[in-house]
């Protein structure tokens, strides 16, 4: 590819003929349904991105692709250091559109940029879990996570089989603590074994998940497990975000795998968009607090 | 050499991207180990694997002098600033949230000599999940005469 073929400023070619539409659209939906930046930055990115979908010349126009990188960038500059990983991510993937744009041929570049960008990811996920945290492998991290994360308060009680109280009591015990005390011998709580038995289960799916997207990613492509790397993303996505609500971060990881498809994986683009929008219903409807917990509860008898 | 930058430039939509992922991500894994980042920012993708998140960091900051230490209670509008100070407690940040802590109890009849803040995460055993305050970072400030 050569950077002379197409500059910055290069009038865009029209939408709908480029493969990557689909992946450069789920990018721009994210940022519509979950806009990032504080009251300076925002107006900027959403307008972009409201432009970019609704003019198709706008698409592939790289200028407006760096605008966001850069626009995306100085959000993780401005939050340092409390910005979450995905913000650093879709800097760097509105960077990587903006250059495959600007090549002869966006395609290649990008499909490249979304597969090898995800195995890093998931690379240094693992590097964290199996390596780096001292209670994750034990399952201590997801204990204390599921009874101190109100996120998954719901999803806690569902499949822990947690009644109310018990995860109140549960939640508060966790909750204190006195600094510079050590922990008495035998001070600990029992916790319910369903609830044992779910943590391990999280624990366990969570490291084999992010070691096959590891793999799958980085291995090259059209090879040994890296035929399998889109049906690991799809059902990382659909699982995870049904539990873990940063819809932000698998509307990008999704966007990023939709985008190393070629005009023959039309299913597997299907999918792609089918699951973008089931985390919009995961969004919307509480599914844990809303539908299960009162089909387990039971009928209201006055 | 200029064919050879041209060729690194050409390729830049290739490896620009990657290269700046793995180069934030290894900051962040030496800004975890010299400077007690919390592992779930810097941009190394350890969020949802370590109960060490900047939500279990907690700051406790005491004024001093020879006969007195008393705790600082902050306003809820420095929340962010204690936030982004226990987060990553260099001691740059904390010597700037230490000017401030100080500003707020100067003026008043005691006089003290420094200010002492203390980071502190939250430990728990993985029998029984006993919580425990486990302390991060520790800096004492002087205060100038007044």
């Amino acid at each position: 590819m050569h950077l002379a073929d197409r500059s910055l400023f290069a009038r865009a070619a029209p939408a709908g003929s480029l493969v990557i539409d689909l992946g450069l659209r789920l990018t721009l939906l994210d940022l519509l349904l979950r806009p990032v930046g504080d009251w300076a930055l925002r107006p900027l990115i959403l307008g972009l991105a409201a432009v970019a979908l609704l003019r198709p010349r706008w698409l592939h126009q790289p200028l407006l692709w760096l605008a966001l990188a850069g626009l995306t960038g100085a959000r993780v500059m401005l939050d340092w250091p409390l910005a979450d990983n995905h913000a650093y991510l879709l800097s760097y993937w509105c960077l990587a559109v903006s250059l495959a744009l600007m090549s002869r041929d966006a395609h290649k570049p990008l499909a490249f940029n979304g597969r090898v960008l995800v195995g890093l990811v998931f690379l240094f996920a693992c590097v964290w879990k199996f390596v780096g945290s001292d209670n994750y492998l034990d399952g201590t991290f997801f204990q204390v996570t599921l009874l101190t994360d109100p996120r998954f308060e719901g999803f806690s009680q569902v499949a822990g089989g947690l009644d109310a109280q018990t995860y109140q009591a549960l939640s508060e015990f966790v909750g204190l603590h006195r600094d510079a005390v050590p922990p008495l011998d035998g001070s600990g709580v029992e916790l319910p074994q369903r609830f044992v038995w779910l943590t391990w289960a999280a624990t366990g799916w969570n490291l084999f998940i992010n070691a096959a997207l590891a793999i799958a990613f980085l291995w090259p492509p059209g090879r040994g497990p890296g035929h399998l790397r889109h049906a690991l993303l799809l059902i990382y996505c659909t699982i995870t975000y049904a539990v873990a609500t940063v819809d932000g971060f698998g509307w990008l990881l999704l966007a990023m795998g939709a985008a190393q498809c070629s005009v023959e994986q039309r299913r597997t683009r299907l999918a792609y968009v089918a699951v973008f929008i089931l985390i919009i219903f995961y969004r919307e409807v509480p599914w844990a607090e809303s539908v299960f917990l009162p089909l387990l509860a039971g009928p209201v008898v006055n | 050499m200029r064919a050879l930058i041209g060729r690194i430039a050409a390729s830049a939509c290739y490896w620009l991207p990657a290269t700046l992922l793995v180069a934030v991500a290894s900051n962040q894994l030496r800004l975890v180990e010299t400077a007690s980042l919390s592992p779930w920012s810097g941009g190394g993708f350890g969020m949802f694997s370590s109960i060490d998140s900047p939500g279990h960091r907690h700051l406790h900051a005491f004024v001093l002098n020879d006969d007195i230490r008393r705790e600082v209670a902050w306003p809820r509008d420095m929340k962010e600033t204690v936030l982004r100070a226990t987060t990553l407690p260099t001691p740059q940040r904390l010597a700037a949230l230490a000017t401030e802590l100080a500003r707020l109890e100067s003026g008043g009849p005691i006089r003290w000599d420094a200010i002492e803040l203390q980071v502190w995460t939250v430990d728990y055993q993985p029998d029984g999940l006993s919580p425990s305050g486990r302390l991060v970072v520790k800096e004492r400030f002087d205060l100038a005469p007044r």
